[in-house]
């Protein structure tokens, strides 16, 4: 059973502002996905290493300083950028 | 496909220029309705295409992925070309550098058309989650092309792109390839550099082809399955798998798993049916074999890759690319409304179920059991295939959904992917390939499983059946460019 104040606290945790009309019909989902997820409480677990379940091994390359992106590059995509850093104002804005 | 179009380039039957103007045109004339492509790039398609008919005049040898006009699912990067998963959040969003799988296919002179449709962060299974509209399916307008890569099934079936990429976290180019009548292969995890796809679920993702032949998709994944220095968890293919296409597969043991049986639709069944008479004829034998974690693979698919993508999804907050709310009273606010105005209702589900159990109390309950009962479901693969080579299962337990029905419950959608995700969770390759068409003359799919790094033998099967039923579970679509 999720609680309406848990279900704030998830949203808070994940950064997404969950409006009041959204509220009720997010409960009832979550509530379906999570007795849904549930169903593992029933598997037996006991014989299985929990350290790289996948059993996968890194492929390194050789430690060397190679080419990276500009700093221009980096900042292409943002909507604002001041002096090669990005910038956000920390207050109302309207664009 | 992609033989026939290297053969009319080489024998300048055609020249790069027309045939990518074919394209443009059946584009042009299908889109509209298909919702296959969320961006075109014409210009840049004819550009790359006259560059390579100057190389064709000049009598130097062309690869066979050269001039072949494709298409890249909208997840994959490509420097310069909008990528935006199809969400909200990332429209805009321009990237400076190129997945390393379209970096290897542009060099070989792949044409790229434009980008395809797909759920929203590939987080679906009918690609209607997308911030677009859902694709549709070539076979019938009415029904989905299945998802995530939705749009490249489209594209690929409507006979408007050659060849495209798809990304299989849980089945996401099997599923769109048997819902349209194609060719998917979700290839070994670690075999297919995930340098420049945009992540959801990291120790799930796996690049491939979605094609109208098994040969198709063996030319396509010996071109994009290498080594790669970005990607640690690359290792690249084990050998090419075009020269295995005719190896004899006489002898070969194909496993039948009951557990990929329950509850599917008696049409598909009799295709699945039908299709094991067909490789008894040239020679396979049939073994029984047993998967019993498959009855809990499902939620421990979705808590995985939920956790995984709340953690990959985290880096969308407004201030380095994409969309950035308006309106905000401090950062905290930014970030928040960014993201709740970005995203779609089924990736704000999977960030918070996510979150739920990573978090504290409960991540030894949900995430910590799941990975040991992925340690259970590898197990059981492992023993399966000491008794035989393959295992033969339907792709989907259905055929394609109708445009509108899926979106309504989470948990019954979830339900359709029952066949599909054990594959990723396991790491494993599989193919789908088409086998029958239900009464509705809907494509009914089913997938080659085999053990790591198997793709070879998987894609010479395709090709054998392929070949035994002359190929007649492929429909051509009017309008599309069939050569």
């Amino acid at each position: 059973m999720v609680t309406k104040d848990e279900l704030l606290d998830l949203a808070l945790l994940s950064k997404l502002d969950i409006s009041d009309s959204d509220v009720d019909k997010l409960l009832v989902d979550m509530e379906e996905i999570i007795k849904f997820a549930d169903k593992i409480n029933a598997a037996s677990t006991s014989d299985v290493e929990f350290d790289n379940i996948n059993d996968l091994q890194n492929v390194y390359r050789e430690d060397k300083v190679v080419d990276s992106f500009s700093q221009d590059d980096i900042l292409k995509n943002s909507k604002t950028v001041e002096n090669g850093f990005f910038r956000v104002d920390n207050h109302n804005h309207i664009e | 496909m992609i033989s026939k179009i290297h053969e009319l380039l080489k024998t300048k039957k055609i020249s790069c220029v027309e045939l990518v103007q074919k394209y443009l045109a059946a584009i042009d004339t299908l889109n509209d309705k298909l919702i296959a492509y969320v961006n075109v790039s014409s210009d840049l398609a004819l550009q790359s295409a006259k560059s390579i008919d100057e190389k064709i005049a000049s009598g130097e040898d062309f690869d066979i992925l050269c001039g072949v006009p494709m298409t890249l699912k909208d997840n994959i990067s490509t420097k310069g070309l909008e990528t935006t998963c199809c969400s909200n959040i990332l429209k805009g969003y321009t990237p400076i550098y190129d997945a390393s799988v379209w970096k290897n296919l542009k060099n070989k002179g792949s044409i790229l058309l434009g980008k395809t449709n797909m759920d929203e962060f590939a987080m679906g299974s009918s690609c209607e989650n997308s911030c677009f509209g859902g694709a549709k399916n070539p076979h019938n307008y009415n029904y989905v092309a299945g998802g995530s890569s939705g749009g490249v099934a489209s594209a690929v079936g409507a006979g408007i792109a050659a060849y495209g990429l798809g990304s299989d976290t849980g089945g996401s180019i099997r599923q769109p390839a048997s819902f349209c009548g194609l060719v998917g292969l979700k290839p070994t995890y670690g075999a297919v550099s995930r340098y420049g796809l945009i992540a959801y679920a990291s120790s799930l993702d796996q690049i491939g082809p979605i094609t109208t032949s098994a040969r198709d998709a063996a030319i396509v994944y010996d071109e994009i399955a290498f080594k790669d220095d970005m990607d640690s968890t690359c290792k690249g293919k084990l050998c090419d798998t075009v020269s295995h296409l005719d190896d004899n597969i006489k002898g070969i043991k194909i496993g039948i798993a009951s557990e990929y049986f329950k509850a599917i639709d008696s049409e598909v069944e009799d295709s699945i049916n039908k299709a094991l008479e067909v490789y008894k004829s040239m020679g396979a034998t049939l073994v029984d074999v047993s998967l019993p974690s498959i009855d809990y693979v499902l939620p421990v698919y979705y808590i995985i890759a939920c956790a995984e993508a709340s953690s990959n999804l985290g880096r969308y907050d407004g201030i380095r690319y994409g969309f950035r709310a308006s309106e905000y009273k401090s950062i905290h606010e930014m970030i928040s409304k960014t993201r709740s105005q970005g995203f779609g209702d089924e990736v704000k589900r999977r960030i918070l179920l996510g979150t739920y159990v990573l978090s504290s109390g409960y991540y030894d309950a949900y995430y910590k059991k799941a990975q040991m009962l992925r340690g259970n479901i590898i197990n059981d693969f492992n023993s399966a295939f000491e008794s035989c080579d393959v295992i033969l299962a339907p792709t989907v337990p259905m055929t394609a959904f109708e445009n509108g029905t899926t979106s309504r419950d989470p948990v019954e959608m979830y339900q359709t992917d029952i066949c599909t995700v054990s594959i990723n969770i396991a790491g494993l390759p599989a193919v789908s390939l088409p086998c029958g068409f239900d009464s509705k003359n809907l494509p009914i799919g089913m997938q080659l499983i085999g053990p790591k790094f198997s793709e070879a033998n998987l894609l010479c099967l395709a090709n054998k059946f392929e070949q035994a039923t002359d190929r007649c579970f492929f429909k051509n679509i009017e309008g599309g460019i069939n050569l």
